[in-house]
């Protein structure tokens, strides 16, 4: 199972609502923070995707250099 | 059993018990088993019933927090590869607060994992406490029964012959009551442990939801940048878990709220005082003052005090007491103390406030020609003023008068609070004191506490709880830490006096 599976517990998991609501808040308010830590990520995934984009650039005149390695090779 | 109330557990103890005295009262062998079937019969429910709970599935809640813990701690070593620089398309000014994003998140993926590591012993140790109270109860069942039966027995021998029922018929009942009696007595104390269990596992439960910190800056308005950076400022790894931040969890509750609040003007001159600090600390610094209540105009001059002051330096001067640290509490040499024998309810107060205000701090600590104890000094005596309008200042604080000026700054402390008595030497007293001061002090606020001996002495002020540690600001000078199992049972000497007496907590 996941730590956070389901929205709530079941109440026959403690059979005392005081404990039950205390883990469904331990749950609810850890998969908020967890969210918040997923949005600085994927705001830096974001960046590194655009990165990547511009790499591909960077790439194609890599290989451009890579054929002119060449040429002069052959000659 | 149904799901229950907390309350009805500690109304489970009280019935048992009085089920119990009922049974000693009775002294008629003939009447005795129809007595017994009546009482037993209004405590049916809990001589029949058994500890709820569903120990397999606690243990796989367990283990799936320890599961999640072991992520975390994955993410956070892949993270600290990564941390320290971002790709070239995030440059200049946001690229700087990108990076320390990024390290900030690290350092909270550190307080995550030990925070669900923390969760899952909790559950774990809950669960394995379970079948020790089931047992323990049958066994106490057992005796209510065979008790009854005694008695029932009885009356059949006290019909054989005179002889028998006076011998038999007697020692029947003796045995009976005793056995119905201890039995009552162990149910009771089997719920008495139940209560102690489901106290600390929410005491547990509770500190690990105070752990969440930059969730609660972003539930107040502020995003997901400025939450992770705000939320780890102050956080020391080594240090005592999270009740270190410069903002407390209520304070980051806040913070969005009122920044939002303010005018154009207002924001304006913020944004840029908060973007001109010299460094997280100092910038937290200045938005713990905004929460507190403080003026734009008031912290603007702020700024402007602080400008070049080193973190360390800041962290000392305007928090104060650092729960970090335990022994002498001194700045600048002189120990934050209070001034004479009856101002520890003052000195209280005045720590509350400085933990929450880090300009009402620095007017104590760094004001020009007037030494920090001189500044204490005068304060104490304003303060114990306010306190005691009526009871005489050499009696020390009543809790009432405390509450009240606690309650006259409940803007700058995002609170108010009421008092609660406490008797330590009854479970159902001090267990819901404890649990309520815990998750009072997880969620950011401090806790007066009062102490004594036969009689009411000496106020301390909680300031953290980690773990099973409790960690105290005293007036005598010092931050000093007791475990929770002290206060619960009337032995936290190591303050000064043992006993709690009461505690003052947010309402």
């Amino acid at each position: 199972m996941a730590w956070s599976q389901g929205e709530s517990s079941a109440p026959s998991l403690f059979g005392v609502t005081d404990a039950t609501n205390a883990l469904d808040t331990v749950r609810s308010v850890w998969n908020a923070e967890f969210t918040v830590y997923v949005e600085v990520l994927t705001a830096w995934c974001t960046a590194m995707r655009a990165a990547g984009a511009a790499y591909q650039h960077a790439d194609t005149e890599a290989s451009s250099r890579t054929v002119a390695t060449v040429r002069v090779r052959a000659e | 059993m149904t799901s229950t109330d907390y309350r009805q557990i500690t109304v489970a103890v009280h019935r048992l018990e009085q089920a119990a005295d009922e049974v000693l009262r009775l002294t008629d062998p003939i009447t005795a088993p129809a007595e017994v079937e009546r009482i037993v019969e209004t405590i049916i429910d809990l001589v029949d019933g058994d500890i709820p709970g569903d120990v397999g599935g606690l243990d796989a809640h367990s283990t799936a927090f320890a599961t999640m813990a072991t992520n975390v701690g994955d993410v956070y070593a892949d993270l600290s590869a990564i941390s320290v620089s971002v790709p070239r398309t995030w440059s200049g000014e946001a690229a700087t607060n990108a990076v320390a994003a990024l390290q900030s998140t690290e350092q909270l993926l550190v307080a995550a994992r030990g925070a669900l590591y923390e969760a899952a012993g909790h559950l774990d140790a809950y669960a394995g406490a379970l079948p020790g109270l089931r047992a323990d109860l049958a066994a106490s069942q057992g005796l209510i029964n065979r008790g009854w039966h005694e008695l029932a027995e009885g009356i059949g021998e006290a019909l054989v012959s005179e002889f028998v029922a006076l011998w038999h018929g007697h020692r029947a009942f003796v045995d009976g009551v005793d056995d119905i009696v201890r039995g009552l007595l162990g149910a009771a104390a089997v719920y008495r442990r139940w209560a102690g269990a489901v106290d600390t596992l929410r005491r547990g439960l509770d500190d690990v939801a105070g752990d969440a910190r930059a969730q609660a800056a972003t539930g107040g308005g502020l995003d997901a940048f400025t939450a992770v950076r705000l939320a780890d400022t102050g956080l020391d790894p080594a240090g005592i878990g999270t009740d270190d931040g410069i903002l407390t969890v209520a304070q980051l509750t806040r913070a969005g709220g009122v920044l939002g609040a303010l005018s154009t003007a207002d924001r304006k001159t913020m944004d840029a005082l908060l973007g001109s600090a010299s460094s997280d600390v100092a910038r937290a610094y200045l938005l713990k003052a905004l929460i507190a209540g403080d003026s734009v105009a008031a912290i603007a001059l702020f700024a402007k005090s602080i400008g070049g002051k080193s973190d360390d330096w800041l962290r000392s001067h305007l928090t104060i007491a650092n729960p970090d640290q335990p022994g002498a509490l001194v700045i600048d040499g002189q120990i934050v103390a209070q001034q004479d024998e009856t101002t520890c309810g003052s000195m209280s107060i005045i720590m509350a406030r400085a933990m929450n205000d880090p300009i009402y701090a620095m007017t104590l600590t760094d004001q020009p020609g007037t030494s920090l104890t001189d500044m204490l000094r005068q304060e104490e005596q304003r303060v114990h003023d306010e306190t005691n309008t009526l009871w005489p200042q050499q009696l020390g604080t009543t809790p009432w008068g405390l509450t009240n000026v606690l309650n006259a700054n409940s803007g700058e402390l995002g609170t108010s609070y009421g008092w609660h008595l406490v008797d330590d030497t009854d479970a159902g007293s001090v267990g819901p004191a404890l649990t309520g001061a815990v998750a009072a002090v997880d969620a950011g606020y401090p806790v007066p506490v009062l102490i004594g001996d036969g009689v009411p002495r000496h106020y301390v002020l909680l300031i953290a709880h980690d773990g099973d540690t409790l960690t105290f600001y005293n007036p005598s000078g010092a931050i000093e830490q007791v475990s929770e199992a002290d206060f619960l049972n009337g032995n936290v000497g190591a303050l000064g006096y043992a006993h709690v007496q009461a505690v003052i907590t947010p309402k």
